[in-house]
């Protein structure tokens, strides 16, 4: 009888399939802020301190970087992060400019939430998001 | 600015990794990465992938594969000429994880 040796290790990856919460996140209530060595906006949820997260791109324009933040252990979207914020993004979304303030007004935080998770359920969020033009 | 670690990246640049910079990392990731400033250095010492910024002609972004599965530490490195001339030294602006190296990247290592 031939002996193979298969052991098959199956890594379960929920970071993989982000969800949106079930609850809407409050713009008034997140975490985060704004690198300006990087030009990176973060903005985390609140409830969600102390979740690691993977940060996957979603379809964007030329002037976009958008990504979600997809907990490690529940895929759940625990919050959102913009690249290039002032060298590009604020191009397309001059309002966000104000997300590099100390304390990022509510209302914008809330446009931005608006633009991701519209990003998002049409396109949805992975390694290797498609090309869109704007 | 006071320095946390310098150590050689892969084309043998040094690269600094600032009390500043890792402040402001942690801003944004420090649930994913307080206290993990080695790791952060060893995605630069021991990459296993380098690209360029999708925009940034002088940022170059270091992969290294973290824990088991896809995962990896994406490290973003802004480079600038220092002398003697033709040599190049870099510093960390930020990192995070990340599900794999970003398409829109051009290959910069190996």
């Amino acid at each position: 009888m031939a002996v193979t040796n298969t052991e098959a290790i199956t890594i379960t990856e929920p970071w993989a399939t982000p969800t949106w919460p079930e609850v809407p996140p409050d713009p008034a209530r997140t975490r985060g802020g704004y690198n300006p060595m990087a030009d990176e906006v973060v903005i985390r949820f609140a409830g969600t301190a102390g979740q690691r997260a993977v940060v996957l791109p979603i379809a964007a324009s030329d002037d976009l970087d958008i990504n979600v933040l997809s907990a490690d252990r529940t895929g759940v979207v625990i919050g959102v992060q913009v690249d290039h914020l002032l060298f590009s993004a604020v191009a397309e979304h001059p309002s966000w400019r104000a997300l590099a303030d100390p304390v990022p007004p509510p209302a914008v935080v809330a446009e931005l939430l608006l633009e991701v998770k519209r990003r998002f359920d049409r396109y949805g969020a992975g390694e290797t998001p498609p090309a869109i033009g704007r | 600015m006071a320095d946390i670690w310098r150590v050689l990246d892969r084309l043998g640049r040094e690269v600094v990794l600032t009390e500043a910079g890792w402040a402001h990392i942690l801003v944004g990731h420090g649930d994913d990465l307080a206290g993990r400033e080695s790791d952060v250095q060893a995605a630069i010492e021991r990459a296993e992938t380098i690209t360029f910024d999708a925009k940034h002609a002088r940022r170059e972004c270091h992969y290294v594969r973290i824990g088991p599965g896809r995962r990896r530490l994406k490290v973003v490195v802004g480079y600038a000429p220092v002398p003697p001339p033709g040599t190049w030294a870099g510093t960390v602006v930020t990192a995070y994880l990340v599900g794999g190296v970003e398409p829109k990247e051009r290959p910069r290592w190996p």
